[in-house]
């Protein structure tokens, strides 16, 4: 089912703004502009949405962690101190709200049966989070990654980000990037030689 | 040998650390060259390689969240409302007024800088503008002295013409909401700054500077348009090289 879904995936390019009106709007922000905080809300929702699904494969909190993230970029927009790209300083912001929402639910790093929240979470067509990762065909192979090791893969492969700007967000050294990523790869292909061991019986 | 082994394998293991980001090509040069270098030699790393290109392009697969990220946004609303004083300030530059004994909107309108905004500037441009500003409080009055284009022509230089700099400079300007459309030219007026485009998505035009400007120029502008209270951001359009 899962390899049946990813065709039916839209490629669509995720609205995204050029540095320069990002600053632009930050700054409109910064003076209290509710419809330049809208149009940064709708720019970064799209990318907040895969990265905070991506890292805790939990749908039902996706929404919240989106909304709260942003919220302080509108509550506090000069606590950003240049020193990074904004892209940076709000995935920090949604990485960090996430890991203190997974540690709290005691839920990391733990496998998420979607049957299991289902009901919880209503019409499936209702709701993107669910929609989306019922039709993720990898989120069953990243489930087995801890969150930290599915925020990298995401922030590489997804958003592309450097080594060093991934350090950022993550608030980690370098080196530790690199090796979340190895030791993601390694577990991955485990995990996928166990499967085509399993099919092949 | 066991140690020419050993750091043959160390190079391989650093560098099989750094094929998602060659995949990605977000590598230095330097780095790019070692990881292309180590490719045509290593069939475990360029197999590793292809393994990577498969998870990426699964990565990258996207679904269409614009749609919810509209009703998203639309059920953020009623908070932002909650959170914001009824002249539209957020609460804490609301709180910052109350405490210094003003209402926010009096702060605005008064042309003083709201408390968030100096932060705003303060991190990031506070000694760039300072240095810019002492510039064209340097060059204004030698420029006007030499009276390169008479006062109030539509279009003069702030410096005496140097030699040839990046022409047509660009600036890109953010205008406070309570700025009217007919005064934005007269605040570009002094930098013989001309509307090119915008607004734009984001509120931000595209303002043209008089061919030939130097360096310092732009700067001494961008200084002029940053002490501007109806200015919220001024900053260089950075104009890719032509290849």
């Amino acid at each position: 089912m899962l390899r049946l879904v990813s065709q039916n995936l839209r490629r669509m390019p995720e609205s995204s703004l050029p540095a320069d009106d990002e600053y632009a709007l930050l700054a409109r922000i910064v003076e209290g502009d509710t419809a330049a905080f809208e149009a940064f809300y709708k720019t970064y929702y799209p990318r907040l949405f895969r990265f905070i699904l991506r890292m805790t494969r939990q749908p039902e909190v996706v929404e919240e962690l989106i909304q709260e993230s942003l919220l302080v970029v509108w509550e506090k927009p000069e606590n950003f101190n240049f020193e990074s790209k904004i892209s940076t300083w709000v995935l920090g912001i949604a990485y960090n709200k996430a890991l203190k929402l997974l540690s709290r639910n005691n839920r990391r790093s733990q496998d998420v049966d979607i049957d299991e929240w289902a009901d919880s979470i209503g019409d499936e067509a209702a709701n993107p989070a669910r929609r989306c990762e019922n039709m993720d065909w990898l989120g069953q192979s990243l489930a087995i990654l801890s969150a930290e090791q599915r925020a990298v893969i995401e922030l590489t492969f997804h958003d592309g980000l450097s080594y060093q700007d991934i350090a950022k967000v993550l608030g980690c050294p370098e080196n530790t990037v690199k090796t979340r990523m190895f030791h993601a790869r390694k577990k991955l292909q485990t995990f996928a030689d166990t499967q085509e061991v399993q099919r092949k019986r | 040998m066991n140690q020419a082994n050993s750091t043959l394998s160390d190079k391989h293991h650093q560098i099989m650390l750094l094929l998602p980001w060659y995949l990605n090509q977000s590598l230095d040069d330097a780095e790019r060259q070692q990881v292309e270098s180590h490719l045509r030699s290593c069939l475990v790393c360029a197999r590793e390689f292809r393994a990577l290109q498969k998870l990426a392009t699964a990565v990258k697969q996207s679904s269409d969240l614009a749609a919810a990220a509209e009703s998203s946004f639309a059920g953020l609303r009623g908070k932002l409302t909650d959170r914001t004083t009824a002249s539209g300030v957020p609460p804490a530059l609301a709180e910052v007024a109350a405490t210094a004994g003003h209402p926010a909107r009096e702060l605005s309108s008064a042309g003083r800088m709201p408390p968030r905004r100096v932060s705003f500037w303060g991190q990031r441009a506070l000694k760039p503008v300072a240095l810019a500003a002492s510039l064209l409080l340097i060059t204004l009055p030698w420029a006007m002295q030499q009276q390169v284009l008479p006062l109030g022509s539509d279009y003069y230089t702030l410096a005496a013409a140097g030699p040839a700099q990046p022409a047509g400079a660009k600036l890109r300007v953010v205008f406070a909401k309570t700025v009217p459309e007919k005064d934005i030219d007269m605040l570009l007026k002094p930098i013989a700054g001309r509307r090119l485009e915008g607004p734009n998505r984001a509120g931000a035009y595209t303002v043209g500077l008089q061919d030939s400007q130097e360096k310092t120029d732009v700067d001494a502008a961008l200084a002029h348009l940053r002490r501007q209270p109806g200015v919220l951001l001024a900053e260089p359009v950075v104009q890719s090289e032509s290849p």
